[in-house]
């Protein structure tokens, strides 16, 4: 393609939107420009590679070199590996700003798809298809086509590949490719025939991705080891969601996969447990089988797995699942496995806690609970708390063997604050449980370091409780009325207060006189707690034993949910996934596609706006004398956000219509604006109508029709009978076009863009018309 | 599968990044590196952030992360990510922040190779190593010193600090490279006394590393211990080495194992682990820490520790570090060495509160002994804060030494041809995981 610029560009200043792009790497972009320009005639090919490494670490900083481009493309015709490399690098992260441009590219990176060597070829392609703009598909189709069926499989899987990113650009250009991929699967190439499997599994994900024949699994089974580590743990994946026909076919499977069990890499593991637990959920005694099986495995990896801590931690999640789903006592051998190791990361230490919780038994207890003890008093914080709580969580499951352990968390109120505010809450569940134990905890009740808010409430609720039992139970609770507190401390004050009042009326009868005073006296009071206390004082006021008895007649509870150790959305989770990390539900923490194109178009506009505030700060932009100012609409370097109101009362109009008169004439911007403005815009209106005269369809005939329009021509070119021309134009906002005309196809393309979503309508429309009247469309 | 894989500096400066699939937000290493900054100590591997899925994993203090927008397979994507930081080991010879800038075109080339779209391409080293154009860059020197030996030594995994070691630290690039396999017996032992010395808990992680620079990667056959037993039945006694427990790298063909206690390997070029094993037995630990305690007054205290090397004489730890906390409410803490000490610092660092004490070389069955001072502000007695006293931790590494007694009886390289017989180096080295003393 043989781009050339409006000539008029090089004799005109250029106006001053360029300031939109100044900022501190302005200055540096450009002397990067000139070095790269000045060094394509260079002849020595490492001075060539330092200039092209250098774009490359600005382009790792974030900074943006997309206006090197042009330049980038001509030194892609290189022949040093080294230099190509890097090139097609840049070329395809910045193909999607630079759309038109990226045309030139394309041609070199076809040559190289036809190139001797394999390696070349395989390159070519895969950046090939990188190149993320529609219009490169046409290009695209045929190489990979082409590339599916080469004698290298380094080819075949980069076309494979291919695939899948033209699928994510347009999907209909795939038709039947799904057949070819099948194929691709008996393939003599291992690589080849996972890549074909995540093309299938991406391509039919709507359908839930590869079908799999009993045929397949065999075949795949037997090829097995034929596959590295990522490749048979997709395999794996994959079988995971095979049914077996019947128990012969099920233990046959799982008797060759066993010996995988031995295997050091982690997901390949994983995956065969996952097989494993799918193959018998439904058979509860062979499950329980399985899971006794993948034990030791599974502690291999969560002790060893090479020094990784990152993989340790991912295994501890997963035995922390299994053992939740009630098969604690499968791994309540190893318990001294789980201890925690000075030199560990706090990630582990807590999630071997939570472990080390749910496996406590009465034969390991002993140990455990001084191993516990121990990490009480850990110099992280967050370790000492876990581990309190652990011993609460151990209590409730074990209410037999929860006496000593009350007794040693009531050891604990010597030390810190923290440890003492933890110890509260823990014990406010045990005492809901099992009342008995209060009798070990008044020491640490009446201990006055309890800071905490939760720990707090914590406090209240067991002194209003056991009011009976602790002495000094009106007093604590005195001295948190008309203190500054939430209103949730507030709430269970009151109750506390009026349970012990039931009990110790005496005693309680002044304090709890106070706490009314204090909070219905009080102008800011939370509505619902003065309420309340309204309510209860009226009512003591009536008749005070009747509410009493109304009081004590509480409800039994006789369930916790401590007590149901198996979570029960817990069973769903799917092993070998982000959710036993998380133990969240998948669809928690999973959106669609659209849900990041939002995101990555808002950042987009973000960025636009931003460039446009700190523009507008400095200086009124000059265009805005241009327009007519009788209409209500804002002109463009206002940012978008203030124009929403306005943008509305657009689209109640969509009769409006754009005048000629109302463009700016003899508009002029530099070819680099006309670029960043195209990519960062967002897509605005696009129409296809079909050519109806040939005779004026060329370049020059285009360039003087828009003209007369006040549109303006900034890059033309034509390939393989497709005119490519870009036109822009100002009205109250600048509008910018893309039109092309397609002889082969017999069709006229229209893309416009604008700063305003509806002024492109507009400007679509008042190209279409004017296109109509010249009776070049229909 | 990854959308982006990204490679940040400990500030969170971008010093690798690519994005494969376009699907997410362009902004994710900040997103990534403000999130990991939440976590009071290291960020778990994997986390979300607005439906962003965040897996990472640290090495030489870089963080190497890739994101996605699928449920990724846990172990899978973190295993890829630790397989990508081998291939850059392999080809850069170490990994560090320097490293990486300097040869930031190399790992492009590497991460172009090892993914296409997201997806695991080729990733084996000796697979990637014909595609590759660029040549490695090597650091100054002087400074892969400094960053290989930061003066307090931490607790690096699986990391020797021995001279010995830096033969490996090069590229597989490298032409004039030595037809050589160095093969590493690691052990990490991790032992828990209590207060009175008796060993609660013990177990020692081992693995056999190799480090292959063989050319035309023959199939080896490696012989381990005749009296080699894997899977300990309870009560069950033996004199041989008794393994609870082991697993195996894609490369080696385990199927002898049982029979003549022999490994088929096809090794891969770099580094890989042949095999990991744990044992849980009783074994003598090493080194013998003896801590004790005088209430000199209610503000001050005296520390006497007496540290024993339990091994043979011939064999002698590189080093031997010995951490002590001391209580926050310490006012001052002056440890003190024996007279004439050699080779042997002790440091009190007054922020951490802690009494770092290094020695560098000690032989078996030699004693050492420190003795520190504390004084308490006024705020606490002697009586509480004594509590806060340890626990002891203790860092070592001692070469030509292990503890399961394992060994290599021979390796046997199988298909020779016509090169000269290859060099194989054979190293043991014991080194501390969790070695630790409570008083």
């Amino acid at each position: 393609m043989r781009p050339h610029y409006a000539s008029s560009i090089a004799s005109i200043p250029p106006p001053k939107q360029q300031q939109y792009f100044e900022g501190n790497r302005k200055g540096e972009v450009n002397e990067l420009k000139i070095l790269v320009k000045n060094t394509l005639s260079e002849k020595d090919d490492k001075k060539k590679r330092e200039v092209v490494k250098k774009v490359i670490a600005y382009m790792t900083l974030g900074i943006d070199v997309s206006k090197i481009f042009p330049e980038m493309c001509m030194a892609s015709y290189t022949n040093d590996m080294v230099q190509k490399k890097m090139i097609y690098l840049y070329l395809t992260t910045y193909a999607e700003q630079n759309k038109d441009l990226a045309f030139m590219a394309i041609s070199t990176f076809q040559k190289d798809c036809k190139h001797s060597d394999p390696k070349i070829r395989g390159f070519a392609l895969r950046n090939l298809c990188s190149l993320r703009f529609s219009g490169a598909i046409e290009y695209l189709m045929p190489a990979i086509r082409e590339s599916l069926s080469d004698i290298d499989p380094y080819v075949r899987k980069t076309a494979i590949m291919g695939c899948v990113k033209v699928y994510y650009m347009q999907p209909e250009f795939l038709s039947n490719i799904e057949e070819q991929l099948y194929k691709m699967i008996s393939d003599n190439d291992p690589l080849v025939i996972i890549n074909a499997i995540h093309a299938l599994n991406e391509i039919l994900a709507a359908e839930g991705g590869m079908a799999l024949s009993k045929k397949l699994v065999d075949y795949l089974l037997g090829r097995l080891k034929e596959f590295n580590e990522w490749g048979q743990a997709t395999i794996l994946d994959e079988l995971s969601k095979y049914q077996p026909k019947d128990d012969k076919e099920m233990f046959n499977i799982m008797n060759l996969l066993e010996e995988r069990l031995k295997h050091s890499c982690s997901a390949i593991v994983l995956a065969v447990i996952k097989v494993f637990m799918n193959f018998t959920k439904n058979k509860p005694q062979v499950y329980e089988q399985v899971i006794t099986r993948v034990k030791a495995p599974l502690v291999t990896l969560a002790s060893i797995s090479e020094g990784n801590l990152e993989i340790m931690y991912t295994i501890l999640c997963h035995i922390k699942f299994i053992a939740s789903k009630g098969y604690n006592q499968v791994f309540s051998q190893d318990y001294k496995c789980f201890y925690c190791r000075v030199d560990e990361p706090t990630y582990i230490k807590l999630i071997k806690l939570e472990i080390l919780a749910l496996i406590a038994c009465d034969f390991n207890l002993g140990d455990m609970l001084n191993e516990l003890g121990e990490y009480v008093t850990d110099v992280d914080q967050e370790i000492s708390k876990k581990s309190i709580q652990a011993l609460g969580a151990i209590a409730l499951r074990l209410p037999d063997l929860a006496n000593a352990i009350v007794k040693q968390l009531s050891s604990f109120i010597t030390l810190q604050d923290y440890i003492t505010n933890e110890v509260i809450i823990v014990f406010k569940d045990i005492l809901r449980k099992d009342p008995k134990h209060i009798k070990d905890c008044l020491e640490i009740i009446q201990s006055d370091s309890v800071t905490d808010q939760n720990s707090k409430i914590a406090l209240i609720y067991i002194l209003g409780q056991f009011g009976s039992q602790i002495p000094l139970a009106p007093y604590i609770l005195q001295t948190f009325i008309g203190v500054a507190e939430s209103v949730e401390l507030k709430h269970t004050l009151l109750t506390s207060c009026l349970k012990v009042f039931f009990c110790r009326a005496p005693e309680m009868q002044e304090i709890l006189g106070q706490l009314f005073y204090s909070i219905m006296n009080n102008e800011n009071e939370d509505i619902d707690l003065k309420d309340r206390a309204a309510f209860y004082y009226r009512a003591l006021q009536n008749n005070p034993n009747e509410i009493k008895k109304l009081w004590q007649n509480g409800i039994k509870v006789d369930k916790f949910l401590e007590e149901q150790n198996i979570n029960k959305e817990a069973l769903l989770f799917e092993f070998n996934s982000l959710s036993v990390i998380y133990e969240k539900s998948v669809n928690k923490f999973i959106k669609p596609a659209e849900y990041f194109n939002n995101l990555r178009n808002k950042e987009l506009q973000d960025q636009i706006q931003e460039q446009q505030q700190s523009t507008t700060a400095e200086k009124p932009d000059p265009v805005q004398d241009g327009f007519d100012i009788e209409h209500d609409i804002t002109v463009s370097n206002v940012p978008i956000v203030q124009n929403q109101p306005n943008l509305l009362e657009i689209s109640e109009q969509p009769k409006q219509k754009l005048i000629i008169d109302n463009f700016v004439l003899d508009y002029r911007i530099e070819v680099e604006y006309f670029e960043s403005m195209w990519t960062s815009l967002n897509n605005g209106a696009s129409i296809t109508r079909t050519l109806a005269r040939n005779d004026i369809a060329n370049e020059n005939a285009m360039e003087q029709l828009f003209n007369r329009y006040r549109l303006y021509n900034i890059a033309a070119g034509e390939e393989d009978n497709v005119l490519q021309m870009y036109f822009y134009g100002a009205h109250k906002c600048q509008v910018f076009f893309e039109f092309e005309i397609n002889r082969n196809l017999n069709t006229v393309l229209l893309n416009t863009k604008s700063e305003l979503e509806d002024y492109a309508y507009l400007a679509q429309k008042y190209v279409e018309d004017f296109l109509k009247q010249s009776n070049l469309i229909v | 599968m990854f959308s982006q894989i990204f490679i940040l500096s400990p500030r969170g400066d971008t010093i690798i990044n690519r994005d494969f699939r376009s699907d997410l937000p362009k902004s994710t290493p900040e997103t990534f590196f403000r999130q990991a900054k939440t976590y009071s100590g290291d960020a778990n591997p994997l986390f979300n952030v607005d439906c962003i899925q965040f897996a990472h994993i640290k090495r030489g203090g870089l963080y190497i992360v890739g994101t996605s927008r699928f449920n990724l397979q846990p172990a899978m994507s973190l295993e890829l990510l630790d397989r990508l930081a081998k291939e850059i080991k392999d080809f850069c010879g170490v990994i560090n922040e320097e490293v990486l800038r300097k040869n930031f075109i190399l790992i492009y080339e590497i991460l172009d190779e090892s993914f296409d779209f997201g997806y695991p391409q080729l990733m084996a080293t000796e697979q990637i190593k014909p595609l590759i154009v660029n040549e490695p860059i090597q650091p100054q020197p002087d400074s892969v010193m400094n960053s290989l030996r930061p003066k307090i030594q931490t607790f690096n995994i699986f990391v020797p600090n021995t001279m010995g070691s830096q033969a490996v630290q090069r590229s597989v690039l490298n032409k004039n490279q030595a037809n050589e396999i160095f093969v590493d017996i690691y052990e990490k032992l991790n032992v828990l006394f209590n207060s009175s010395a008796y060993v609660i808990n013990q177990s020692i992680e081992g693995c056999i590393q190799m480090t292959s620079f063989l050319q035309g990667n023959p199939p080896l056959k490696l012989a381990l211990n005749e009296d080699l037993q894997i899977g300990r039945q309870q009560g069950q006694y033996s004199a041989g080495v008794i393994l609870d427990d082991c697993n195996f790298h894609e490369c080696v063909n385990a199927n002898e194992l049982d029979m003549n206690k022999t490994l088929r390997i096809q090794p891969p070029d770099g580094q890989f682990v042949v095999m990991n094993y744990r044992i849980s037995g009783d074994y003598a630990a090493p080194f013998r820490l003896f801590p004790i305690i005088e209430e000199i007054s209610s503000s001050k205290i005296e520390v006497t520790i007496k540290l024993k090397a339990c091994f043979d004489a011939k064999i002698i730890a590189s080093y031997a570090n010995v951490r002590i906390p001391i209580p926050k409410q310490t006012a001052n803490a002056y440890p003190e060495l024996v007279k004439n000490a050699q080779q042997e610092t002790a440091e009190y660092d007054s922020n951490k509160k802690i009494i770092e004490w290094q020695i560098k070389k000690l032989c078996g069955g030699q004693e050492r002994s420190l003795k520190i001072k504390l004084t308490l502000q006024a705020t606490q007695t002697a009586h509480t804060a004594r509590k806060e006293i340890g626990p002891i931790a203790m860092n070592f590494e001692i070469p030509m030494f292990n503890v399961s007694r394992l060994q290599i009886k021979y390796l046997r390289i199988e298909e020779r041809g016509n090169t000269t017989n290859p060099h194989r180096w054979v190293r043991y080295i014991t080194q501390s995981s969790s070695y630790v003393c409570r008083i």
